[in-house]
This record gives structure tokens, C-alpha cells and sequence, in this order.
């Protein structure tokens, strides 16, 4: 059904366009809003994608390949909407409400640890580069193997390995450094 | 605590959290924006880049691609040929290839002399033409990442050229270029800066002071490795790599 839709969308069918973007939309902005950490600007992303899917989608040889396609031009203007960003800037957190001191301590220890580890993963993520989130996201949101993740971001499977790899360990080594940060051991020490 | 796998799971959980949902302004937006811009039929769909690697001249699509190609070049030849016999060919001297090698002369490059006064000094001269160089910024590679137009309203800029920049992606920042002198001469600057493939690093524009610069990039749609542009700059006297502000902005394609 989609390969339909993308084949209408490219002739210039502004309905199948419309039931197509309807479909993939979410996705695309739950890509957008994991990687920019910020709602206005994955709105922005989402619209930047969306207006280049319709100008660029005669271009797209293979309809199949249009998820893929879309992927990537997701996280192409996601990346470029993070880099115009200055470092440090405003960042809207995507921590529910109830995130506050207030809710914290009024919850049991293990909800108090779920929220407390979601904290410390967006902490160490917001730390991460544009480019470290977007492969992160492509894995552990959308789902995508390795040879996936190479395909949407055009480099090779070993490229994507290594990025992969890298990113992780950034990540990694963001939450140890905020473990020790909030350590009283250690900031005492 | 932060095992592989203890990481990987909690990764997972952690974004099945936040909006699946797509608001409905960028929606709304996409649709005016296709209904402003019906499709139209394009002539040359057929020989355009497929945005998912595959070219035009590939060979599944090189025998519809071929006689398009015939075309463009035979309308290609004609107008050459046209241009020529009517002496239309544009000379204007302003624009001038860059060096290939850096100089440790203190005379100014025979190639490019942007100034009538040989003076070596960097001293900026407002009331100079501006001065026009292309230059084919390479990757680490040596592939070309995009050709630069380089606008000099100084005066002061001798010579242009790409450097060999190391693989990946190292300048400090991504709204400046990194700025250094060249060890061996101190009148030549290294602006390092990193950007993506698909970017297209359209035109530096060297300011009257001769210290502001503005490197203008179009974001592409390309692959997401970062690269680092190296641009090699010499100029008719030093230039303390400290007094340089090169930004970097995006503009539109």
C-alpha cells in the first residue's frame, strides 16, 4: 500500500502525499524529537523533511526504498537543526511533568530509580554529538540492524559499526562521569 | 552498572519513551507547501541524482538516460560554439584560478595579484575590487567536497588553495573555523572547519578589515560523516592567526 501512495506522491498526487505523510509522520518525529531532545525543533525538522519529501520524491528510483529514504532526511535535518543550535543552549526537556522534586519525593524508591535513570540517560545523551544521538536513535528507537543503519545513513556497514561503537562508549563514559559527579564519596574526596 | 548489555537494555526502554505522534503544524505546513508547489514535469528527472545512491548513469537506468545525455551535449557544444564565434565568452580578469603550491616568497603569487600595489602588507585596502577565486576544497581523501568561491573585499588576499585535512571531523566548533598560521609563514592562515559530505561550502567571504570572514554552507542531503574542510589562505602581509574571526553560517539551498 505504501509503494502505491509513494508512487501517486511522486506523480504529484497531493492526496496520497497527505496519507502518506500521515503515516510516516510520527515516526519521523519521534526520530526528530529523541535526537534534538527539544520539541520546537523537531517540529521544525519534521517540517523541513516533510516539504523535501515532496520536492525530492520524483527523484526516488525505488518506492520500496522510501522508509529508508525518509530516515534519512529525518536525521539529515535533525542533525543540521542541532548544529545551528549553539552549544549550551535552551533545551526543553522531554521529562513528563510529574519529573519534579516534588513528584520525586513523594514516590515510591522504585519509581524514584526509574525517574532518576531517566534523568541520567538524558543528561549523558544531551552530551552526546548530533551525529552520536541519530545512530543511537536509528538502533535503540527505531529498531534498525547494522546494515540498516548504513543503508539509511549512506556509509558502509563497517563505518556504522565503529560509529556505533563509538557513540556507545561516549555514552558510556557520559553516565560514569555523572555517576561520580554525584557521588558524594567522590565530590568529597 | 554500565555493562554493554545493561546499557543497551536500558537504552531501549528509555526511547520507547516520549512522542510518537506528529504535531499537526509541520503537517499542515508540508501540504500548503505541496499545494503551492504542484509537480511538474521535469525534463531531466531522468538523469538526477536518486537521493538513495543510485545515479543516473547507473546501468539499470543508462539506456533511458543515454539519449538525455546525447542532448544536453549536443546543446552543450552548440552553445559553446555560439559563445565563441560571437566573442561572448566572459574575460573578466578579476577572476583568477587559485595557486597550487603555498609560497614562501615574499612576493606576491604571479597568479593572482588582487591588488596594483605590491606593497607586502596586510594592511586592508577598502577601496580595492573585490577579487573573485574558486577554489576545489578536497576531503581527506582527496575527493572534491565542493567547489568554494572565495570574494576577497580586502584586497589583501595573495593566493587560495585546498589543503589535505585529516580524516573525520576535528574543528572545536560548529559555528567557527579553527584558525592557525602556517609555521613557516606568517603570512599564511589554515582555516579548519567540519562539516558533512552533502554539504555544499558555497562562498567565504573575506571582510574590507581583512579579519572577519564568513564561510556560507548549504546543508545537503547527503551521509552523515563528518569531514573537515581545510582552506589554505596567504595573504600580501602577516596575519596573526589570533586576530581571524571565520564563522561559519547556513543558508539556504
Amino acid at each position: 500500500m505504501q509503494r502505491d501512495l509513494v508512487e501517486q506522491a511522486a506523480k504529484g498526487d497531493q492526496e496520497a502525499f497527505e496519507t502518506l505523510v500521515r503515516l510516516s509522520g510520527g515516526r519521523l518525529f519521534g526520530i526528530a524529537s529523541r535526537i534534538l531532545r527539544d520539541h520546537h525543533l523537531a517540529e521544525d525538522a519534521l517540517q523541513q523533511t516533510l516539504v523535501t519529501i515532496w520536492d525530492e520524491l520524483p527523484r526516488l528510483r525505488d518506492p520500496d526504498r522510501f522508509e529508508a529514504w525518509s530516515y534519512r532526511v529525518i536525521v539529515r535535518a535533525s542533525v543540521a537543526q542541532a548544529r545551528r543550535e549553539r552549544r549550551g543552549g535552551p533545551v526543553v526537556r522531554l521529562l513528563p511533568d510529574d519529573a519534579d522534586a516534588e513528584g520525586i519525593t513523594s514516590r515510591a524508591p522504585d519509581e524514584f530509580g526509574r525517574v532518576a535513570d531517566r534523568d541520567q540517560l538524558e543528561r549523558g545523551f544531551k552530551r552526546l554529538t548530533p551525529d552520536q544521538r541519530a545512530i543511537l536513535v536509528l538502533q535503540h528507537y527505531n529498531g534498525l540492524s547494522l546494515a540498516e543503519i548504513a543503508d539509511v545513513l549512506g556509509i558502509p556497514v563497517g563505518t556504522a559499526g565503529s560509529r556505533l561503537h563509538h557513540a556507545s562508549r561516549a555514552l558510556r563514559a557520559a553516565l560514569d562521569a555523572d555517576d561520580r559527579t554525584n557521588d558524594p564519596k567522590e565530590r568529597t574526596a | 552498572m554500565n555493562a554493554p548489555h545493561d546499557l543497551d537494555r536500558r537504552l531501549d526502554d528509555w526511547m520507547q519513551q516520549g512522542p510518537d505522534r506528529a504535531p499537526e503544524r509541520p503537517i499542515a505546513a508540508a501540504l500548503d507547501h505541496a499545494s503551492a508547489h504542484p509537480r511538474r514535469r521535469d525534463p531531466l528527472a531522468v538523469v538526477r541524482r536518486d537521493p538513495m545512491g543510485s545515479t543516473g548513469f547507473g546501468l539499470g537506468s543508462a539506456p533511458r538516460a543515454l539519449p538525455m545525455v546525447a542532448a544536453l551535449g549536443l546543446l552543450l557544444v552548440a552553445a559553446l560554439a555560439v559563445a565563441t564565434v560571437g566573442g561572448l565568452i566572459d574575460r573578466r580578469p578579476v577572476v583568477v584560478p587559485p595557486v597550487s603550491t603555498p609560497s614562501t616568497s615574499p612576493s606576491p603569487s604571479s597568479t593572482v595579484q588582487p591588488s596594483p600595489s605590491p606593497v607586502p602588507s596586510a594592511s586592508p585596502s577598502p577601496s580595492a575590487t573585490p577579487v573573485v577565486m574558486s577554489v576545489d576544497l578536497k576531503a581527506f581523501d582527496g575527493r572534491t567536497l565542493a567547489t568554494m568561491q572565495i570574494v576577497d573585499e580586502s584586497g589583501t588576499l595573495v593566493a587560495a588553495r585546498s589543503g589535505q585535512p585529516a580524516e573525520g571531523g576535528s574543528a572545536s566548533s560548529p559555528d567557527k573555523a579553527d584558525v592557525v598560521n602556517d609555521p613557516d609563514d606568517p603570512r599564511t592562515i589554515i582555516l579548519t572547519w567540519t562539516g558533512l559530505f552533502g554539504d555544499d561550502d558555497r562562498r567565504l567571504t573575506i571582510a574590507p578589515d581583512g579579519r572577519t570572514m564568513t564561510i556560507e554552507v548549504v546543508p545537503g542531503v547527503g551521509d552523515l560523516l563528518p569531514v573537515d574542510r581545510e582552506l589554505i589562505l596567504t595573504f600580501a602581509g602577516p596575519v596573526p592567526a589570533g586576530e581571524v574571526n571565520a564563522s561559519i553560517v547556513d543558508v539556504a539551498r
